[in-house]
C-alpha cells in the first residue's frame, strides 16, 4: 500500500468563541467522514462538560462541508484535503480560517485476496492504470487472476482529492472515469471486504 | 382426469405463493429479531448514541422520530378531514369526486425523496430555517395526507345512507350533519388511517434527509430554526453504509429492531379496522 | 341543498365548508407547487442542454455534462426486474386468499393478509439494511458464473425492490379479485368448471383492469424507491448499455434517478445553478414519470361508473 502525506484540517469561518457564546446557538459542523470520528468524540466531550449544543453531520464529504459553510448551513467544516483557491473564489463572502487538528494518510486499500497474492505496493503508473481501467486483471501486476474492481470515492470527497492530487498533480486534471462510487471511508472498507479483487481509496486508520 | 390434475396443480402453485409470502415475513422478522434483540437492553432505549454509533443507545433518535410523527399527524389530520369532506359531502358531481380520488391515489404514490428536495429548497433555504424539526413534520404530514384522506373517504363511503337521510329529515344543516353525525361515526376510520400514516412517516428517511435530521448532537429541539432532530431511519441509513465495524453492527440491528417494532406496532393497532374495512368492501 | 358553493340556504357562509375547501386547496397547491418548483429550478439545465438533458448518456458534473438516460435506464431496469419477480407470486398469493380457500378458512385468509400488511409496513431503510448485509453476498454467488463486479448490481436492486413491491401487488390484486361479483363464481361452478378454470377463464379476465392497476401502482412504488436502492445499486454513473434488452448490464452496477437524488451530489449542487438545475431536472423527470404511471393505475382501479 502506498501512503500519501497530506494534511487534515478543520476550517472555522467565523470566530471560534467561548463555550458560553455557543451555549445559546447551536454549533453546526459538517463535512468529511475522515475527520468525523475525532470531531464526534470531541463534540461529545464538549457537550458533557460545557453543555454546548453541537450538531455534527457528514453530508457530502469535504466538499459538502465547504458548501455547507459557504451557504451558512454550518459554522465549522471538516475537510480532509487542503483548502483550495476555488473554495475561496466560490464563496467570496466567507472568510475561511483553516485550523489543522491532525494529519491523516490516504492509502489504497485492497481486498484480502489481492494482498495475500503478494501485491503489497503500487507504483504511480500502476495506480493510474488501475484507476483509468487500463489494467483490467490483477495478474497483470502480479496479483491473483481476478477482475479489477475499483471503487471510486465520490469526487467531492477530500480523500479522493488527495488521491487525484497525488496521481495527476491537480484534481481537475483527473480524467473522467466510470466507476462504482462510494461515500464514506467506512462504506469503502465494507465494500472492499466483501468483494474479491477490489481496491479503493481510503483514509488509513 | 387431466382437468382435475390441472386444478390441483393450480391450487398448489397459488398456495405456494401465499406460503412464500408468510415465509418471507418470517425470514425478515427473524433476521431482524435474531440480531437485534440481544442489543435491546433497557439502556439501549434510554442512552444517547455515542462514538459515531458504535456504542450508546438510540434515545435521541426515538425522541426525534416521535416528534416528527406527532407533528406530521397534527398537520395532516385537519387537512385530510377537509379533503375527505370535500369529496364526500361538498362535491356533487360524481366525475369530480372520481377525479379527486384519482388525484389522491396519484399523490400517494409520489416518491418521498421529492418531498425531501422540495423541503430543502422551501424550508431550509427560502424560509431560512436551516435544518428544522418542523420542516420534517410538515413534509411528512404532506406525504401522509393522501393516505389519511383516502382512509377517511372510504369510511365515509361505508356509512349507511340512512344516517344522512335521517339527518336531513330532522332538518339539520349540512355543517351540523358533518359534526354531529358523520365525523363521530368516522372516528374509527380516521384513527386507523392516522395510525397507518404514522407508521409510514416513522419509517421514512428521504423526506427528512435534507431538511430535518442530523446524525449526532440533536437532543430535544429548542426553537424553530437550526433545530434538527435525530431520527431512527436516518440513523440507520448512515450506519448502514458503515457495516464493517463489528461494534456498529450490533447497534445497527438494535436500532432497526426498535424502528420496525415502532412501525409494526402502529400498523398492528390499525390492522383490525383495516381488515374489517376490506372484508366489508368485499361483501358489499 | 347540498351545493358546492358552501353557502347555506339563507346565504350565510358555512364555516365548515370554507375550511374544507380551503384545506383542500392548500393540499392541492402544495403538491402542484412541488412540481412547479422543480420545473422552475431546473430551468438552467434546460437552457444549457435543452432536450439533450433527456437524451444525453453521460453525466459528469465537473465537466458540465448532464444526461439522464443512463439513470432512466437504471430505474427502468430495476423496476422491470422487480415487477417480473413480484407479479406472478403476488397475483398467485392473491388468488389463493381470494378464490381458493374454502369458505370457512377465515383464519388462514386473515393470517396471509396480516403478513402482507406487515411486510408492506417495513421501512425501506430496513430493507436496504437487509440488502446490504444479506443480499449482496447472495447475488455475488448467484452471478459468479458471469463474473460480476461486486454484489451491488442492478439485479440486486431489482431483487430487493421485488420483495418491497410484493405486498402492494398482493393487496391490490386481492381488492381487484374481491370486486368481482360472487354470482360469477357460483355460475361457473354450477356449469361444472373446476376452481382453476373458474379463476383463469371467468374471474381473471374480468379482474384484468384491477390487476393491471395493482401492477402499475407497484411499478410506481418501484420507480420511486430511494433508500433501499441507493444502498445496493453500486451508484455507477454512465452505465448505458450497448444493447438495450441484454441481460449483461444487470450484473453490473448502475444508477437510478432516485439513487442519484439521494446521494451527496445533491448537497454539492446547491450553490451551482446549472448543477442544481440538473438535480431538480432529475426530480422533475421522476415526478412526471411516477405521477403518470400511478395516475393510469389509479384510473384503472376506480371504475368509471361512479362508485366513487
Amino acid at each position: 500500500m502506498l501512503r500519501a502525506r497530506k494534511l487534515l484540517l478543520t476550517v472555522g469561518a467565523l470566530t471560534l468563541g467561548t463555550g458560553a457564546a455557543f451555549a445559546a446557538r447551536p454549533l453546526r459542523i459538517n463535512g468529511s467522514t475522515t475527520v468525523n470520528p475525532v470531531v464526534t468524540e470531541a463534540a461529545e466531550a464538549l457537550r458533557a462538560e460545557r453543555g454546548m449544543t453541537i450538531h455534527v453531520d457528514t453530508q457530502g464529504g469535504s466538499s459538502g462541508g465547504i458548501a455547507a459553510l459557504g451557504d451558512g448551513r454550518a459554522e465549522i467544516a471538516m475537510i480532509s484535503r487542503p483548502l483550495e483557491p476555488e473554495d475561496r473564489t466560490k464563496y467570496p463572502k466567507i472568510r475561511f480560517q483553516p485550523v489543522q487538528i491532525g494529519s491523516d494518510a490516504v492509502a489504497l486499500v485492497v481486498s484480502r485476496d489481492v494482498w495475500e497474492a503478494g501485491v503489497h505496493a503500487l507504483s504511480k503508473e500502476q495506480a493510474r492504470g488501475l484507476y483509468e481501467g487500463r489494467i483490467k486483471n490483477w495478474r497483470e501486476i502480479g496479483g491473483p487472476d481476478r477482475r479489477v474492481v475499483f471503487f471510486n470515492k465520490e469526487p467531492g470527497r477530500g480523500t479522493w482529492e488527495v488521491f487525484a492530487h497525488w496521481l495527476y498533480g491537480d484534481p481537475r486534471k483527473a480524467p473522467l472515469v466510470n466507476l462504482p462510487e462510494i461515500g464514506a471511508n467506512e462504506e469503502g472498507r465494507s465494500k472492499v471486504s466483501s468483494t474479491p479483487g477490489s481496491i479503493t481509496q481510503g483514509a488509513a486508520r | 382426469m387431466r382437468r382435475s390434475w390441472l386444478d390441483r396443480a393450480f391450487w398448489l402453485a397459488c398456495a405456494l405463493c401465499a406460503a412464500g409470502v408468510g415465509a418471507l415475513l418470517a425470514g425478515i422478522a427473524g433476521a431482524i429479531l435474531w440480531r437485534g434483540l440481544p442489543v435491546l437492553r433497557p439502556g439501549f432505549l434510554t442512552a444517547v448514541s455515542s462514538k459515531a454509533g458504535a456504542s450508546g443507545g438510540v434515545r435521541d433518535e426515538i425522541v426525534g422520530t416521535l416528534i416528527l410523527i406527532t407533528t406530521a399527524l397534527l398537520v395532516s389530520a385537519p387537512l385530510a378531514t377537509g379533503v375527505a369532506l370535500v369529496h364526500s359531502v361538498y362535491l356533487r358531481s360524481l366525475p369530480a369526486r372520481r377525479r379527486l380520488l384519482v388525484a389522491l391515489y396519484t399523490a400517494n404514490a409520489l416518491p418521498s425523496i421529492l418531498f425531501g428536495i422540495a423541503g430543502m429548497v422551501v424550508f431550509s433555504r427560502f424560509f431560512g430555517w436551516g435544518k428544522s424539526w418542523l420542516a420534517g413534520g410538515l413534509l411528512l404530514g404532506l406525504m401522509i395526507l393522501p393516505t389519511l384522506s383516502v382512509a377517511l373517504i372510504e369510511r365515509l363511503r361505508s356509512l349507511p345512507r340512512k344516517y344522512r337521510e335521517a339527518a336531513s329529515a330532522l332538518g339539520l344543516t349540512r355543517a351540523q350533519t358533518v359534526w354531529s353525525v358523520l365525523l363521530p361515526q368516522c372516528a374509527g376510520g380516521l384513527l386507523s388511517g392516522a395510525l397507518l400514516g404514522l407508521a409510514r412517516a416513522a419509517g421514512e428517511t428521504a423526506p427528512i434527509l435534507f431538511a430535518a435530521a442530523v446524525f449526532s448532537g440533536a437532543g430535544f429541539p429548542s426553537g424553530l430554526r437550526n433545530s434538527p432532530v435525530a431520527a431512527l431511519p436516518y440513523h440507520i441509513f448512515v450506519l448502514a453504509q458503515d457495516s464493517f465495524d463489528p461494534a456498529v453492527e450490533g447497534h445497527l440491528w438494535g436500532a432497526a429492531c426498535v424502528l420496525v417494532g415502532l412501525v409494526l406496532g402502529l400498523s398492528l393497532l390499525a390492522l383490525p379496522a383495516r381488515l374489517r374495512a376490506h372484508e366489508e368492501a368485499r361483501n358489499a | 341543498m347540498m351545493g358546492v358553493t358552501g353557502r347555506r340556504r339563507d346565504g350565510r357562509l358555512e364555516i365548515t365548508a370554507v375550511f374544507s375547501w380551503g384545506f383542500t386547496a392548500l393540499a392541492v397547491s402544495a403538491f402542484l407547487g412541488m412540481l412547479l418548483l422543480f420545473a422552475v429550478q431546473s430551468l438552467p439545465v434546460w437552457r444549457h442542454a435543452g432536450a439533450g438533458f433527456l437524451s444525453g448518456t453521460t453525466w459528469f458534473f465537473r465537466a458540465g455534462k448532464f444526461g439522464v438516460l443512463p439513470m432512466v435506464y437504471g430505474t427502468a431496469a430495476v423496476s422491470a426486474v422487480a415487477l417480473l419477480l413480484a407479479t406472478p407470486p403476488g397475483i398467485g398469493a392473491a388468488i389463493f386468499t381470494a378464490e381458493l380457500l374454502p369458505r370457512g378458512a377465515r383464519r388462514t385468509r386473515l393470517a396471509v393478509k396480516t403478513a402482507v400488511e406487515l411486510l408492506a409496513g417495513i421501512p425501506s431503510v430496513v430493507y436496504g439494511l437487509l440488502g446490504v448485509l444479506l443480499l449482496r453476498d447472495f447475488v455475488l454467488r448467484l452471478l459468479a458464473r458471469w463474473d460480476p463486479l461486486s454484489g451491488d448490481t442492478l439485479l440486486t436492486g431489482g431483487l430487493l425492490l421485488g420483495i418491497m413491491v410484493l405486498p402492494t401487488i398482493i393487496s391490490l390484486s386481492d381488492d381487484a379479485l374481491g370486486g368481482i361479483a360472487g354470482s360469477q363464481r357460483l355460475a361457473a361452478r354450477a356449469l361444472g368448471l373446476t376452481r382453476a378454470e373458474t379463476v383463469l377463464q371467468v374471474i381473471l379476465p374480468q379482474a384484468l383492469p384491477g390487476l393491471a392497476s395493482a401492477v402499475l401502482l407497484g411499478l410506481g412504488r418501484a420507480l420511486g424507491e430511494t433508500i433501499a436502492v441507493f444502498l445496493v445499486i453500486g451508484r455507477q454513473d454512465n452505465q448505458w448499455p450497448e444493447r438495450l434488452l441484454s441481460l449483461r448490464p444487470l450484473t453490473e452496477a448502475g444508477q437510478t434517478l432516485t439513487s442519484k437524488l439521494g446521494g451527496s451530489e445533491t448537497f454539492l449542487a446547491l450553490d451551482d445553478p446549472l448543477h442544481w438545475g440538473a438535480i431538480t431536472g432529475l426530480a422533475l423527470v421522476l415526478y412526471a414519470g411516477v405521477a403518470l404511471v400511478s395516475w393510469i393505475g389509479a384510473r384503472l382501479s376506480l371504475p368509471g361508473s361512479g362508485r366513487a
